[in-house]
């Protein structure tokens, strides 16, 4: 399997889990909403929780996914380029659309997407991006370490 | 930006675009309902949004807005989330009007109103 192919295949992964995700708490929400008690017997769970679920669970799905864009930059960087230094993901990312000479759109996507990724995780202002954006975005940059050996064309 | 304001003009477009909706859903023959609920953004802080909620023969349809500051050009985003088979599409606000996206994120070809929501209802099967 080519490394193009695996990045691909984690993003689908996350994405369908994200899915499937949605699709579950979506029925409890709406079973809530119809007058059911899809908590019953379970104490520990309210329905509250499921709206708290469902408001959260994009972005859960979106760290996830910035992970394995992540997981593919560093790669790049230590295997296709060589080296062996831990730069910052700002580095790596302008780093990277450099290198491949990427439109400056989808670089500031990028940024947007990693900005976004940090507020999840730590807090500050960002701009929300949707996972499907941030799919978009990050599925074409991880490719990076193909379009260093030539093997991936934009 | 200034976030009182943003915030307000966001709500004010959520109230014209959901009275619109609901203009031409009653004349469809949906019952519709509003209710509220609470949205975090960063640069906006917490605040009470509404959420539009369209039920007709067992059917539902759900308006629910997510945020007013995104990334790229959509300037807020509303989901709508049909019942019951769960099929889910974005609405972003693009300068005064709204672009209709599958959850996949291809754009519908057709703008966002009465005909298109008339169509998608029918093909899902949504108060057939």
């Amino acid at each position: 399997m080519t490394r193009r192919r695996e990045v691909h295949d984690r993003i689908n992964a996350v994405e369908i889990e994200l899915k499937l995700a949605r699709f579950a708490v979506d029925r409890l929400y709406f079973d809530a909403a119809r007058g059911l008690d899809p908590m019953r017997g379970r104490p520990s769970l309210r329905n509250r929780d499921i709206v708290a679920c469902r408001n959260g669970l994009e972005g859960t799905y979106f760290v996830r996914l910035f992970s394995v864009f992540e997981d593919a930059l560093r790669d790049w960087w230590e295997v296709g380029t060589a080296r062996d230094t831990q730069p910052k993901m700002t580095d790596l990312v302008n780093g990277c659309s450099s290198r491949r000479r990427v439109p400056e759109a989808l670089r500031t996507e990028a940024h947007e997407a990693r900005e976004w990724r940090n507020h999840l995780v730590h807090g500050g202002d960002a701009n929300r991006v949707t996972f499907v954006r941030g799919r978009e975005t990050l599925a074409v940059l991880g490719q990076a370490r193909e379009a260093e050996s030539g093997h991936y064309a934009a | 930006m200034n976030p009182e304001k943003t915030k307000q003009d966001w709500l004010a477009t959520l109230d014209a675009f959901f009275a619109e909706v609901e203009r031409w859903a009653v004349e469809m023959g949906w019952e519709t309902g509003r209710e509220q609920r609470e949205v975090s953004e960063s640069r906006l802080g917490t605040y009470a949004a509404p959420v539009l909620h369209l039920e007709r023969d067992g059917g539902r349809a759900v308006f629910e807005p997510i945020a007013r500051c995104m990334a790229g050009e959509s300037e807020g985003l509303v989901e709508l989330l049909f019942w019951p088979n769960l099929t889910r599409f974005t609405l972003d606000r693009v300068g005064d009007g709204w672009k209709l996206r599958t959850s996949d994120g291809v754009a519908w070809p057709e703008g966002w109103g009465k005909q298109t929501f008339a169509y998608l209802t029918k093909e899902l099967g949504v108060a057939a």
